[in-house]
């Protein structure tokens, strides 16, 4: 819309292929001598990029505040967002730029403000927030279902000439001021509007005569109407400041929707850059295949290659089903939406699901930009990208799979990148599957970079210079906030796993002393596992662990002399953990293999299973370890089996016994003649009281082991004839009745869960 | 007014068709009666411009019936697919009597249908007496239309056996049909175009060979997405049914279609519509159509036994019926849904007496 011959307001939406071929053509006729564009003024310098090739789009313009990462803000721009053509534009003019935006040091400051102390829910609009998009009024009035779809209709899908942005400053205009009069317009709205209308001015008075203005559509009503200068000028009296910095970061196709910096985002990118590259080229148009057929054509080709059949000749009906469709719905050219209708009735028989598929490698597209290298970084991107070089890792926005193998060095370094990163709190890859195969030297990593990664960078630059300071200082930071043992093990294994073999000795200290502070023994016991681990991982990455050796020695030395105070005074509920610490110990020492830890280990459970006191899980338990490890004699365990389920016990201590000796193992009674005897023994004589009591305990026991050992065990006691005999016995009359005993058969099937 | 009990949709709705032939100055196919925009009006509804109102016939997505029309202008053939009771029939229907005025040439698909019916059988008589001749030829619908250049519809695609579905693949694809006994053909016509039906719900169903599937538009009919349009729904339908049948239309059911269609959107998407309580889905597909089922025969009940206003007993019957498909499983579902939500609700004690007594 032009104003006296000297203002030129174009009324965009951020990004759109057509609004930025019509704003070329605009500029083109306007010949302007001042191009203000709607962006921080913070971001000027960042200017000086635009025409070098190496700055790539989709990129965005990062600006932070140092001090608190909270308070940044992203403006991206694509190769079809009109402000990027301007900018472009007036590079090759040679036209001066500015923004004119009201400066982010001010708006960031007053969003800490508010953070500070929260304002009243404020009922007023903000372009940035507001519930709908306001283009959604006219839409419906033109029979269209959102203002996306009218805005592509009528907007995007052609080029215009410069009077079709005074027509859409008036359509505006008509949408906006019923909202304002009904919310009125927020205070930061109400700041920005009037600062870039005090910047307008203020290009007048520096002498510029023909000013065009690039802003969103939304803003151009306020920037046009009078207002007067000195109630502008006491709107932005005294703002809040505070200091930032501004750099390009690539952005992606993926988080143009990301609502930051500006309130806009498309849903489809990877259809708007299509077809920019028609406006782009509009030169030799005819040379280049109807965006229609091509669109179509590389729908049919992802579906194909994600296995969908997509026949040729479905590709030729599909052109023609699109064309009738909006030929029927009066518009010359399909839309986008006609043409999903269209690739889904044709290409996927109707269903929808395919269609997910597609939005995300064709809609969006998975498209990152790119950034100069020589731009002012962050010490720790500077770093990620020397690295990452280095070792041959391409940063890409597509999903990619990764396999090392940590017995060559590029692959040890590589995955403790990956793990630094992961530290530092970076998801660039995530590990899938470790140790799979034969060994645990393969690793496999799924890499898919985000853009906000960079800020992620940024914000733990704080940390240190290097990935590696960063993450190891990062981890110490939080060993010495951690309290429990067993964290403190697992922040010691991401360490080994990061390589950080500098933080190492500090850390082992610090789980040193801890665990010598520490008066629970379970937490020993819990924690021993994790640091095994740690020592076989280190075996695999050759990291020294020998300082370890020490604490793991420190730590089995200490488990052995707790572990019978532990023990005592504990009641089922209690003891049942410490069981399953029981077996943990007992496996990682067995991975371990150091005969003296394993000698002092059972000692101190046959210690254990010596004293009294001691709940009957884990005396059975203990036993059992013991059992299975040889280092008792089976006769002996057998002893105690009986002894422990004399008559003379509660039935409850008897039933402990028995879980805990047998929990999950039924193997060992199928196997073991001796155990199963005693059992059996025991059953036997129990009184009809006694057996009720114990049923429903020793369900809990049996109801642990498989199916097939539960089938193995009923065949077993089939097998014995001192049921029969006892049975035969007892009756009365001495004949065993086979047809009435049968009769209780299925009860004692499914009380023993057959 | 013809004594027949069902018209035609061509002869029930000859009037709009008439008034939209006089509006329509739009592009016709060839052998099309109507533009493909005055055929989604007439599907859809609206006002024309000399003032005649056209009745809607699908109530749901524009769009959709927009695809509908333009496949038909394409040579691919048109697919309703969906659950029973989405009104793909009735679509089908209303897009042949649109289009070429003329829906009767119908092929029911069954297990049964064979070749002939597809294609042409031969009337033995005359083939005995005379010999291989035209006059001695059976035409099938689909014949028929092809030499017509009209629409040809299959219901229940999916019922007919693979072997003579595969008989379509040459009409479809080749636009002829070679009879080899006379050594002839019969070559479409323009404006020859088939639509087909066929169900996802059923079991033991035949499915589309990927060659036929191919040739085939699908356009997949979705159940109602709101509340108020499936009352729409079913209180057009019924008030149009109960003239057929002869019973006042001027009751006010309004309360009771809502009722009913509440009833059958909660069981039919597992949870109350406010969304707070989880309910067991019956077997039984509980579409709009079967809600229309249950209203007519809640309205005859009322007329015929009642003093014309229906109540909640009139309801009850025909609800059971419908949701109570397997007499065990439904069943416990029914008697939860009763004494969970319907018990409940304040207003609906009638309906949930009314239905205790019948179960």
């Amino acid at each position: 819309m032009i104003i006296d011959d000297t203002l030129l307001l174009l009324g965009i939406r951020h990004h759109g292929p057509g609004s930025a071929a019509s704003t070329l053509r605009a500029l083109e006729v306007f010949a302007a001598d001042v191009l203000l564009i709607e962006g921080p003024p913070e971001a000027e310098p960042l200017l000086a990029h635009v025409a070098d090739p190496s700055l790539k789009p989709p990129v965005a313009q990062l600006i932070y505040a140092k001090d608190d990462h909270r308070d940044s803000a992203f403006y991206p721009y694509t190769e079809f967002s009109p402000e990027w053509q301007a900018m472009l534009f007036a590079h090759q003019q040679g036209i001066a730029v500015c923004y004119i935006d009201l400066p982010l040091s001010h708006s960031l400051a007053l969003s800490r403000q508010q953070r500070e102390q929260p304002a009243d829910d404020d009922k007023t609009i903000d372009s940035l927030e507001l519930p709908q998009d306001p283009l959604d009024s006219l839409a419906y009035a033109a029979g269209f279902s959102d203002g996306e779809r009218w805005w592509e209709h009528v907007v995007e899908q052609h080029q215009h000439d410069i009077e079709v942005f005074a027509v859409l400053a008036d359509a505006m205009s008509a949408v906006r001021e019923p909202l304002e009069a009904e919310q009125g317009i927020s205070q930061r709205e109400q700041l920005r509007e009037a600062w870039m209308r005090k910047q307008i001015r203020l290009a007048k008075k520096d002498g510029f005569e023909k000013i065009a203005v690039v802003c969103g559509a939304w803003h151009v009503p306020a920037l046009s109407k009078p207002v007067k200068i000195k109630d502008d000028n006491a709107l932005l009296k005294g703002l809040p400041k505070i200091k930032l910095t501004a750099t390009w970061i690539p952005w992606s196709y993926g988080r143009i929707s990301y609502r930051s910096g500006y309130g806009a985002g498309v849903t489809a990118p990877g259809w708007y850059h299509h077809l920019w590259q028609y406006f782009k080229h509009a030169d030799r148009a005819e040379s280049l295949p109807n965006p229609v057929i091509a669109w179509l054509t590389i729908a049919a080709r992802m579906l194909r290659e994600q296995g969908y059949d997509v026949a040729p000749s479905s590709v030729i009906d599909a052109v023609r089903l699109a064309e009738t469709l909006a030929a029927i719905r009066n518009s010359p050219k399909p839309s986008l939406e006609d043409m999903n209708e269209t690739i889904q009735t044709l290409y996927c028989f109707g269903q929808s699901s395919p269609m997910v598929l597609l939005n995300k490698t064709l809609m969006i597209g998975e498209r990152l930009g790119q950034v100069p290298d020589n731009l002012p970084k962050a010490p720790l991107q500077q770093d990620l990208d020397k690295q990452a070089k280095r070792l041959r890792i391409k940063v890409s926005a597509i999903e990619a799979t990764l396999t090392l193998d940590l017995r060559k060095d590029n692959g040890k370094e590589r995955s403790a990148l990956f793990n630094r990163l992961i530290l530092l709190g970076v998801k660039w890859a995530e590990c899938v599957s470790s140790g799979s195969g034969k060994g645990t030297f393969k690793e496999i990593w799924q890499l898919q970079w985000q853009p906000e990664f960079e800020l992620d960078l940024i914000e733990k630059s704080a940390w240190g210079n290097t990935i590696g300071t960063a993450a190891s200082r990062l981890a110490l930071d939080s060993i010495t906030k951690a309290d429990k043992l067993d964290q403190l093990c697992e922040w010691l294994n991401k360490l080994l796993l990061a390589d950080l073999t500098d933080a190492i000795p500090a850390a082992i200290k610090h789980l040193n002393d801890k665990a010598a502070l520490t008066t629970h023994t379970d937490e020993l016991m819990q924690a021993l596992p994790a640091l095994v681990r740690v020592v076989r991982y280190g075996d695999v990455r050759n990291t020294d662990t020998g300082a370890l050796q020490h604490v793991i020695d420190s730590f089995v030395t200490r488990i052995c002399i707790g572990l019978v105070k532990l023990c005592r005074q504990l009641d089922h509920d209690g003891a049942q953990p410490v069981a399953g610490l029981f077996n943990g110990v007992t496996e990682a020492l067995n991975i371990l293999q150091i005969p003296a830890h394993v000698t002092q280990w059972f000692d101190a459970l046959a210690r254990l299973t010596d004293s009294d006191n001691i709940h009957g899980l884990l005396a059975g338990r203990g036993y059992r370890l013991q059992l299975n490890a040889d280092k008792i004699n089976p006769q002996a365990a057998a002893t105690a089996f009986a002894f422990a389920l004399s008559q003379a016990e509660e039935p409850q201590h008897a039933a402990d016994w028995i879980e805990g000796l047998l929990d999950g193992a039924g193997l060992m009674l199928i196997h073991d003649d001796r155990i199963w005897s005693v059992l059996d023994v025991y059953l036997c004589q129990l009184n009809e009281a006694r057996f009720e009591l114990l049923l429903p305990l020793l369900r809990r026991t049996f109801a642990s082991f498989e199916l097939a050992e539960r089938q193995n065990l009923l065949q077993k006691a089939a097998a014995e004839a001192v049921v029969g005999a006892s049975l035969v016995a007892e009756s009365e009359d001495g004949v065993f009745d086979r047809d009435l005993a049968g009769q209780s058969l299925p009860l004692v099937g499914r009380i023993l869960g057959l | 007014m013809s004594n027949a009990l069902r018209q035609h949709a061509e002869q029930q709705f000859d009037h709009e068709l008439a008034a939209l032939k006089d509006v329509d100055k739009r592009q016709r196919p060839t052998n099309w009666q109507l533009s493909p925009w005055a055929v989604c009006t007439y599907l859809l509804g609206g006002t024309l411009d000399n003032g005649v109102e056209v009745s809607a016939k699908y109530i749901g997505n524009r769009r959709l019936m927009e695809i509908a029309v333009a496949t038909l202008t394409t040579d691919r053939a048109l697919l309703l697919y969906g659950v029973p009771g989405t009104a793909k029939s009735w679509v089908s229907e209303h897009l042949a009597a649109a289009i070429t005025g003329d829906s009767t040439m119908v092929i029911q698909g069954t297990a049964g249908t064979s070749d002939e019916v597809m294609r042409y059988g031969w009337n033995y008589a005359q083939l005995l007496a005379k010999g291989p001749s035209r006059a001695a030829l059976v035409e099938s619908p689909m014949m028929r239309a092809m030499e017509l250049g009209k629409i040809a519809r299959i219901e229940e695609l999916t019922r007919i056996p693979s072997d003579v579905q595969d008989t379509l693949i040459t009409i479809l694809s080749e636009k002829h049909l070679p009879v080899p006994e006379l050594n002839d053909e019969v070559q479409a016509q323009r404006g020859f175009n088939v639509i087909a039906t066929a169900n996802n719900r059923d079991r033991g169903v035949n499915e589309l060979s990927s060659a036929l599937k191919r040739r085939f538009n699908t356009v997949i009919l979705p159940p109602p997405a709101t509340m108020a349009e499936e009352v729409d729904i079913v209180q057009k339908r019924v008030t149009e049914m109960g003239k057929a049948l002869e019973l006042p239309t001027d009751i006010n059911a309004l309360a009771e279609i809502q009722r009913v269609v509440t009833i059958f959107r909660e069981l039919r998407q597992g949870s109350t519509l406010d969304g707070k309580e989880k309910l067991k889905m019956p077997s039984g597909t509980l579409s709009a159509a079967e809600a229309i089922s249950v209203m007519n025969s809640c309205l005859s009940l009322a007329v015929h036994f009642g003093d014309g206003q229906p109540t909640a007993d009139d309801m009850a019957s025909g609800l059971l019926g419908a949701v109570v498909k397997d007499p065990v499983a439904d069943a416990v579902v029914w008697r939860e849904y009763l004494e969970t939500v319907v018990k409940e609700r304040e207003g609906w004690h009638d309906i949930y007496r009314a239905c205790r007594e019948m179960s």
